[in-house]
């Protein structure tokens, strides 16, 4: 069907892989890197690139590329995390909130406002300050920030799928309001939402390493992205490798979840399926 | 009409009330006494007395139950009182009332940067699709959609204050403070605004009236800078004041970065500082900013479409 | 009379999922100075094609065959630059729906960039004039306030009576019109179609008016063509194939006209996918033979005074 096609399509981008060797990374860094992040060498440090240390070594002679590879298996282990926790409570609610309207809708309906209204970095710093730095506490913060997006959006969906026809249909049959929700409007929103993750994974991204950097999120001596940004500020004279590359890394995986996002939803394809995601850019000429 | 702006005011009120009673429970599940916190905080040093921190926290009302402490509050607010920073001493509204124009400076004027910006180079994007310019637009506003600011704000450093000495980069004396920030800031919104602009002008460019300019022989200049800017505009006002919003939120992680004086710098501070009192006024503020801008946004649309109505 | 455009087989074919589909199969027809031709059929016959193809829309398309000459040159062949500068200055069009009107501009904007365009003039006054001149011609009561009116002040009558403003207001030698009026209650209609009369005497200005009612045909076209499913199945002057009408298909339009009862014929066209040789209307033919064997039509039968008709039973 159509998402064979998109999906062959996505073999031949480049990002795809690049999402790939971060995955393998997650997975087992070591398959990459040798070397420990973890271990010192002070009488190395702040070496520039080399053979040996391809990022070179912080400030505390660590080796940067490995501390890069495991970053991945945190970003993308707590993003992952983040966006099934914040998809399924998110989701759950959007779902019922569309599907059944009234009071339940209003209801969540303002939650939602609250959340929307402020900034999300304020909602989740608000809440850092509470409970604190570490990766457990980040994935629950920021699941409790993230969640009310996909609320609005898949309550959007709901709501357009459930004035089709075959909906009413099933009502006036007189099947059982979860069933309808489960077997005909979840798989019919489905895609969409695929597309809704994958922009989803970036946005977290971006989150975790924004929470890590200002010293809140995931902290020393983890080696998450964002805060060895941090620490690497301080040595941008001196050795700015130690910046440079992981925030390099995190642009690139932010990227590619972007552009992925942006193939699977886009109309290019005859992937109609996956529209509703809000997409900007058709392909159709002047004339 | 005035129905649906009641609507709305009320609308807007509940949210404020919803956000800050949120922000205060919240902030009170905390680990460790605020009192404490607050008493190492001043005074500094390991060793204060039992009764010092008691003393403080009668001063301060902490040691009343929550609920006592939430309404007492409350009532405190409705009255303009958002009581002092914990940690400057100094009231809370003046604090705001010193830092946020230079977050609303910063805000507007990258908003405005990017709006001249963005909307020529969408516009033509769209005109000339899957032509070169087209394909170097889109993937370069891709990109800057996902470098984080914080990192483009240290590369911006590093290559103009360190390595060419050019810019400044810490606090606000003069006016080339303002290049390094805006143009951060900047960078990831002509990022969203491009595409945004590029695809509401493919749109227009279909439209029925734009065929019938190309069917009169206009030329494509006056066609794109006359037809489709005038169409084009209202929904790119509508996106910017979202990107204002966003330049608020952005601001945070920014004016830590270059030590600007505003009220991103203010907020990082007093959560990092434990300061209630100032944490929940901003949250307050920021959801307010929020409201206010969608208030205004949405009356001009009424406004707009009440006129074309009233006319006719 | 000499030629103002003269068109010959004109055909536009395209691949389509379910087989060739055949938009136009082969019109061809020419219209003199002054005259003005009208063509008529129902809704996906290919009126629209034929718009489209006469002012060089469809760009250099691999399916388009046939020529479209005027003053000489191929529209088909001509490159964008060339192509553009005929339009609103000797080859006009007017649009179907109000919708053509862009919200945010002004009638007057409207008029004025296009007079712009096309003449020398660069003097605001002197366009305005221009504008104003035109607005007359076209019974408005107040040129100068529809000339500072946005569409939605105005009702759609107005609308369309700007649109034929816009339309005429370089005086162009040819207007090509796509189903003008469509819409608009029969007083206004009949109103505007002696305003384009007039025009069209003043200025000495021909026009192609494609369209599904007869009754616009009736009132000011010169010359008539029928088209059914691509291609024409009858031509000749207007006061002959309405009063004489020698086509099956024809004759069933006119019954179908409201002061004629409103008599349908069963069944529709068969569409662009119909490949078969021979008449496609014969399914439907009241005068159909219940022979297997298809008319084959490929050349029409001569009925006098350049009335032609595309029909084996024609005579009657």
């Amino acid at each position: 069907m159509n998402k064979i096609i998109v999906f062959k399509s996505l073999i031949y981008k480049p990002y795809f892989y690049f999402l790939l060797f971060l995955v393998l990374a997650g997975i087992n860094p070591f398959l990459i890197s040798g070397n420990n992040p973890y271990t010192t060498n002070l009488s190395g440090r702040l070496e520039p690139p080399s053979a040996e240390y391809l990022f070179g070594t912080d400030n505390l002679g660590r080796c940067v590329f490995s501390r890069v590879m495991h970053g991945a298996r945190i970003s993308i282990g707590a993003g992952l995390s983040i966006l099934l926790l914040s998809l399924l409570f998110g989701g759950t609610l959007g779902i019922l909130s569309g599907y059944f309207g009234g009071w339940v809708d209003e209801f969540v309906m303002r939650i939602t406002d609250i959340f929307m209204t402020v900034p999300t970095i304020v909602i989740a710093l608000v809440l850092a300050g509470s409970l604190g730095p570490g990766t457990k506490n980040v994935i629950i913060i920021l699941s409790i920030t993230m969640w009310t997006g996909y609320a609005r959006m898949i309550r959007g969906l709901v709501l357009d799928i459930k004035n089709r026809h075959y909906v009413e249909t099933a009502k006036t049959i007189g099947l059982k309001n979860s069933y309808i929700m489960l077997r005909h409007i979840l798989p019919a929103i489905l895609p969409p939402i695929l597309v809704m993750a994958t922009l989803g994974m970036g946005r977290n991204i971006i989150m975790i390493s924004s929470l890590s950097f200002l010293g809140l999120g995931i902290i020393e001596p983890a080696p998450d992205w964002g805060a060895m940004l941090n620490q690497g500020t301080a040595y941008m004279r001196t050795a700015p490798h130690m910046a440079l590359f992981p925030g390099l890394f995190i642009s690139l995986t932010v990227l590619s979840f972007n552009m992925v996002g942006d193939e699977l939803g886009s109309p290019g394809n005859g992937s109609q399926f996956f529209m509703g995601a809000g997409n900007p850019g058709s392909q159709k000429g002047i004339r | 009409m005035w129905q649906y702006l009641l609507k709305r005011i009320l609308n807007t009120i509940i949210v404020l009330f919803g956000a800050v009673t949120l922000t205060f429970f919240f902030m009170h599940f905390t680990e460790g006494d605020p009192a404490t916190i607050i008493a190492l905080d001043k005074y500094g040093g390991q060793l204060i007395s039992p009764e010092a921190i008691d003393r403080l926290a009668s001063e301060e009302g902490l040691n009343r139950s929550i609920f006592v402490q939430y309404t007492s509050w409350l009532k405190l607010i409705c009255t303009g009182n958002f009581g002092h920073s914990l940690r400057s001493g100094v009231l809370v509204l003046d604090e705001i009332r010193l830092c946020f124009p230079y977050t609303f400076a910063l805000a507007l004027i990258s908003v405005l940067i990017t709006g001249i910006v963005a909307t020529p180079l969408g516009i033509y994007s769209a005109a000339y699709q899957n032509r070169f310019l087209d394909h170097i637009t889109r993937f370069t506003a891709s990109f800057k959609v996902s470098i984080p600011n914080f990192y483009l704000a240290i590369i911006f450093i590093f290559i103009f204050s360190v390595k060419l000495k050019l810019l400044p980069s810490f606090g606000c004396d003069n006016p080339t403070h303002f290049i390094l920030p805006v143009m951060v800031l900047a960078v990831s919104q002509t990022g969203f605004t491009i595409r945004i602009v590029r695809s509401t002008a493919v749109e227009i460019l279909e439209s029925e009236y734009v065929q019938f300019a190309f069917a009169r022989g206009l030329s494509m200049n006056r066609i794109l800078f006359v037809h489709v800017l005038k169409n084009i505009f209202i929904p790119v006002l509508t996106f910017l004041s979202l990107q204002f919003l966003m330049a608020i939120e952005g601001s945070i992680i920014i004016e830590t970065i270059f030590a600007w004086p505003g009220i991103g710098k203010l907020f990082q501070e007093a959560v990092f500082g434990r300061d209630f009192t100032m944490i929940q006024a901003l949250v307050l503020f920021f959801a307010a900013i929020v409201c206010a801008i969608n208030l205004l946004v949405d009356m001009v649309y009424v406004f707009i479409n009440r006129s074309i109505s009233l006319i006719k | 009379m000499k030629n103002l455009l003269s068109v010959k087989e004109l055909k536009l074919v395209y691949d389509s999922p379910a087989g060739k589909a055949h938009a136009l199969r082969g019109v061809s027809f020419n219209v003199e100075e002054g005259e003005i031709f009208g063509i008529a059929g129902e809704s996906g016959a290919g009126k629209t094609t034929i718009c489209r193809l006469l002012m060089g829309f469809m760009g250099k398309n691999a399916g388009i065959s046939g020529q479209v000459y005027f003053n000489g040159d191929d529209i088909l062949k001509l490159n964008h630059k060339d192509l553009y500068r005929l339009y609103s200055r000797k080859i006009g069009f007017l649009p179907q729906s109000i919708a053509s009107l862009n919200p945010l501009l002004t009638i007057g904007t409207h008029i004025t960039e296009t007079l712009k365009k096309n003449l020398k003039v660069k003097t605001k006054k002197i366009l305005k004039q221009k504008a104003i001149y035109i607005l007359d011609a076209l019974e408005f009561s107040d040129s100068g306030q529809v000339y500072n009116s946005f569409p939605y002040q105005l009702s759609g009558g107005m609308n369309q009576r700007a649109l034929l403003a816009i339309a005429f207001c370089c005086f162009p030698n040819l207007v090509i019109a796509d189903e003008p009026f469509t819409g608009l209650d029969p007083d206004l209609r009949d109103h505007l179609l002696e305003t384009v009369r007039i025009l069209k005497y003043k200025k000495n200005i021909s026009m192609v008016i494609v369209t599904h009612d007869l009754k616009v045909i009736e009132k000011i076209c010169d010359k008539t063509a029928i088209i059914y499913n691509g291609s024409f199945v009858e031509t000749g002057e207007t006061k002959d194939v309405i009063k004489t009408p020698l086509h099956p298909y024809t004759r069933s339009l006119i019954k179908a006209m409201p002061e004629n009862g409103m008599i349908p014929t069963w069944g529709f066209a068969p569409g662009a996918l119909y490949n078969d040789a021979g008449c496609s209307f014969q399914p439907r033919c009241p005068m159909g033979s219940k022979e297997k064997k298809k008319h084959i039509v490929s050349f029409p039968v001569s009925a006098g005074n350049n009335h032609y008709v595309w029909c084996l039973n024609a005579k009657n």
